[in-house]
């Protein structure tokens, strides 16, 4: 049997301690616990509706939660803007592709570097020979990066003008161009041919390898949780109700009972 | 086992969760708090003329206000040009009435079914093809804009700027019990702007219309696959905010008792201000927020100079729209 | 009804619609900032303008401050309110904002119209372009040297379009920059710029500042022009005659903003050569009536406008 819902590993690198936010009378983060090892791979699974991307809003600061607490490699963060906390090396993806289609592949990587001061109206007082210099090395750090995700023959296009799967990559890769400590990823094989799934899966791991990124995921193909979680975190109406390895959650009752529960709503 | 079905359903906006009551509750004191301070700097009297002459602005307020939050509600369309509908209303009206020598009522109707076939017009020739185009949301702002001043400068255009009035007799007032006075055409202000607002929140409530209505408004591709004929909906909004604004229109020129070209886009901000005040997409909020902002405005007006009568009105938008955007009354939702 | 050429073919008359389009050129480079590349709707730019011009003013006429002390300061004070404004609304999003933007610049006409003591009421203010005058005065003497000392509204359109060119120069340079890049990242998504740690609203707030003070420069110039400034020189319809501008050059494009002013003020002036019997109140109806057509034409038929580019073209409302 899993263990207890929102038991904390050794050194996790996020806690949420009994978060919640209700949108009028629907309480869709209802008191969740659960904590995030550092250089984990979790996953974050259940029923449609269950408050997954609720959470993941709640603990990136998108939302600001009724009640409870976040903590992020040991600083609190509750309540603070989604920016101060992306700063603080915690990143997430939407559910829906966010990739900037109105700017160049290229363009989308240098925005996520994290070390040009020139964004700031002050940071353009040093002259731009300083900021170019810094440019140029984010430019060449980002072909790079391109490169290992097949992108680079895109780098002067339109993000716009790349297919579904790739703008899933180009998010991947512009994520690694801000290198964050921590990565929320919100369905990341939702409407990716299995090829590339598998490709996304085997960037997540070489990324954890190399850099040492801790990644939580939420997705609904139990086979890729499966095998590429360590560990596996199950959201039932707005709570956590179970956490653990793999194939300890498939056999959890309560587990079970959300997901068939889910289906007796879903045909009633 | 755990293959839950996968849906690719978006997050729903951030509806923010105005909780309902407590805006309501807030109206009441704060409404409660200003007649008590009334009434006691100013007496009863000062204080009941100035709820009568609230009650007047506030008629045409609501009226224009729920027909903005109608098309609103309905097409998420902010309408620039309402205000401007509203002055063609009374220009018609008043065409009919001081040029062509109509009696008062009649030239009124005209008013109001020339202003809702003038919606219904744009609805037809512009709207309608817009969105079959997909068109954004600033496209459609900046047409509404657009439309605005076409409509403000035919009229100009035709009846030039100087000010003009409707032929009705200003001057006689009826008594009211406690030495108080209202116009008499203020009276039937009154008398048929809440008529016709009890007759429109009727209708909205009961009818199929109405119901239709709501059902666009919470999603219209949603209604539409439940075999709403959406076009003929929205076409009926159309013309039910035209000659809303039609009636708001001869209403607010015949108590104001002038008529310029810019009148009716004078009017807008304090449109914008109840409509929102109510809650933006609800008519009935709108209705309440274009009473409320009446009385605002009149109350006001013993505290502070009444030239800053029109200031009130935006500075209650502004802080609206800071302090509670979903508006203070009706359900909270649409962003 | 005829057409009366003899005055298109007279220099002067191209001076004073260049100017007037230079005004509105600086006006909508701001507009052009805010809409076009950062993605915030802001109807109340003409508020800005009168801030811009009433502070320039009232500086020089009541404070005695030297003229060019004045106009800095305009800028400045037409920033701070572009600060305080944005710092109450740039939270609201799309129509929301319009609505409170444009009802800020109602409330900065209403205190122009009933702070009468500091701002001359409807009656306005005038004699506030002494310096100005004698400036001018000594730069014709330079002109006449090349032979155009005649031309007395010269003085105005070199210095205005310069300011444009200056105006121009720098944010061209900026959107260049990648503090332009973040601008246009949150044009297009503020949420995926939030989450790659960019402080959005401090972004915004920046460029409505930037706009306001654009604004001031773009008042500041008008007051010169029509040497009397009151509160219905800033009305509402200036704030959308800037948009017309703007999407006639189309969003996005800084220089496409000069080529829709030229070409809409062109059009406007000469519509009053168009001899109509027709009075001054309709004669101006007719020009707002065209402001109108164009808005709606391009927007129907040509969104991106004469220089945008449809790729980058982001119509949020
Ligand atoms: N902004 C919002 N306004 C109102 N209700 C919301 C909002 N966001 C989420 N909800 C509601 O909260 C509940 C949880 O939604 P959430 O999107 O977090 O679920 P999820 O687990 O991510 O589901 P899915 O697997 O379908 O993505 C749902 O009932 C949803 O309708
Ligand atoms: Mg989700």
């Amino acid at each position: 049997m899993a263990s207890r819902p929102g038991a904390p590993g050794p050194a996790p690198i996020l806690e949420v301690r009994d978060l919640r936010r209700a949108f009028g009378g629907v309480r869709a983060v209802d008191r969740a616990s659960l904590a995030v090892e550092q250089g984990s791979i979790t996953a974050l699974i259940g029923p449609n509706g269950a408050g997954k991307t609720t959470l993941f809003n709640l603990v990136t600061g998108f939302l600001r939660p009724d009640a409870g607490d976040v903590v992020f490699a040991g600083r609190p963060v509750t309540g603070r803007p989604a920016h101060v906390i992306a700063r603080l090396g915690m990143m997430r993806t939407f559910q829906l592709t966010k990739a900037l289609g109105a700017m160049t592949v290229l363009d989308n990587m240098l925005l996520a570097a994290q070390d040009q001061p020139a964004e700031h109206l002050a940071g353009l007082l040093a002259g731009p020979a300083s900021w170019r210099r810094r440019e140029a090395a984010n430019r060449t750090r980002a072909l790079g990066i391109l490169e290992r995700f097949r992108l680079a023959a895109q780098a002067r296009a339109y993000a716009g003008t790349l297919s579904g799967g790739q703008r899933k990559l180009l998010e991947l890769a512009r994520l690694l161009m801000a290198a964050p400590r921590l990565v929320l990823l919100d369905e990341p094989l939702a409407g990716v041919n299995p090829v590339l799934g598998r490709e996304i899966l085997a960037h997540m791991h070489a990324l954890r390898r190399e850099r040492g990124m801790t990644f939580l995921f939420i997705e609904h193909d139990m086979e890729a949780v499966m095998n590429n979680a360590d560990v596996v975190i199950v959201m039932a109406q707005g709570r956590v109700i179970a956490r653990g390895r793999p194939r300890d959650v498939r056999r959890d009752a309560a587990v079970i009972d959300a997901y068939l529960g889910a289906h007796a709503e879903d045909t009633a | 086992m755990l293959n839950a079905a996968r849906s690719g359903t978006p997050p729903p906006a951030d509806a923010r969760a105005a909780a309902t009551g407590a805006g309501r509750r807030w109206v009441a004191a704060a409404c409660i708090a200003a007649l008590a301070a009334l009434l006691a700097s100013r007496g009863a009297e000062t204080a009941a003329q100035a709820t009568i002459n609230g009650l007047v602005t506030g008629t045409y307020f609501a009226l224009g206000a729920v027909g903005l939050s109608l098309v609103f509600g309905v097409l998420r369309l902010v309408n620039f040009a309402h205000g401007d509908m509203l002055t063609f209303g009374a220009y018609v009206a008043l065409f009919l009435n001081a040029g062509s020598g109509w009696p008062i009522v009649p030239a009124t109707l005209g008013g109001v079914l020339a202003t809702a076939a003038l919606a219904a017009a744009s609805e037809l020739a512009i709207w309608r093809p817009m969105r079959a185009r997909r068109a954004g949301g600033f496209q459609m702002l900046l047409i509404t804009v657009g439309l605005a001043f076409v409509i403000r400068n035919c009229i100009q255009l035709a009846a030039g700027a100087d000010p003009l009035q409707l032929r009705l007799d200003v001057t006689s007032a009826v008594a009211l019990p406690g030495g108080l006075r209202i116009g008499t055409v203020e009276l039937w202000v009154v008398v048929a702007g809440l008529g016709a607002l009890l007759a429109v929140a009727t209708l909205l409530r009961y009818g199929r219309l109405g119901k239709e209505m709501r059902a666009l408004a919470d999603n219209l591709s949603l209604a539409e696959v439940a075999g709403i004929d959406t076009r003929r909906v929205i076409l009926a909004t159309w013309l039910f905010a035209g000659a809303l604004a039609g009636l708001a229109g001869v209403l607010s020129s015949a108590a104001a008792g002038i008529l310029t070209p810019n009148f009716g886009f004078q009017l807008l901000l304090s449109l914008f201000a109840a409509t929102i005040l109510g809650g933006i997409g609800n008519a009935y909020g709108a209705l309440a927020g274009g009473l409320l902002l009446g009385f605002a405005e009149e109350w006001s007006a013993l505290f502070v100079d009444a030239r800053w009568k029109l200031a009130v009105g935006f500075v209650i938008l502004i802080l609206t729209l800071l302090v509670r955007p979903n508006g203070l009354l009706g359900r909270p939702a649409l962003k | 009804m005829t057409i009366d050429l003899t005055a298109l073919a007279a220099p002067d008359f191209w001076i004073g619609v260049g100017i007037v389009a230079g005004i509105y050129s600086i006006f909508s480079l701001g507009l052009q900032l805010n809409v076009g590349l950062t993605g915030i709707l802001n109807f109340g730019q003409a508020g800005f303008m009168a801030v811009g011009a009433y502070a320039m003013a009232i500086l020089i006429l009541r404070f005695h401050w030297p003229a060019p002390v004045a106009l800095a300061a305009s800028a400045a004070i037409a920033m701070l309110a572009g600060v305080v404004i944005g710092a109450a609304s740039l939270r609201l999003s799309g129509d929301y904002l319009a609505m409170a933007t444009i009802a800020a610049a109602q409330l900065v006409s209403g205190v122009a119209q009933n702070a009468a003591p500091l701002t001359g009421g409807n009656q306005g203010l005038l004699g506030y372009d002494a310096a100005w005058t004698t400036l001018a005065r000594w730069m014709l003497a330079r002109l006449s040297a090349v032979g155009l000392g005649d031309q007395s509204q010269l003085p105005l359109f070199i210095v205005t379009w310069a300011i444009f060119g200056l105006a121009l120069a720098l944010l061209t340079g900026l959107r260049g920059t990648p503090w332009g890049r973040v601008l246009r990242a949150i044009r297009e998504d503020e949420a995926a710029a939030a989450a790659l740690g960019k402080n959005v609203f401090a972004y915004k707030l920046q460029s409505l500042a930037i706009a306001a003070g654009l604004a001031a420069l773009a008042g500041d110039l008008l007051a010169l022009n029509i040497t009397l400034i009151y509160p219905q020189s800033f009305s509402a319809d200036v704030t959308f005659i800037g948009f017309a501008v703007l999407v006639l050059g189309g969003l996005g494009s800084f220089a496409g903003v000069a080529l829709g002013s030229v070409l809409l003020w062109s059009v406007l002036e000469a519509a009053s050569f168009v001899r109509l019997p027709l009075a001054a109140d309709k004669v101006a109806a007719v020009q707002m009536l065209i402001v109108g057509l164009v808005l709606i034409a391009v927007m129907v038929w040509r969104p991106e406008g004469l220089r945008g580019k449809r790729e980058e073209m982001v119509l949020r409302g």
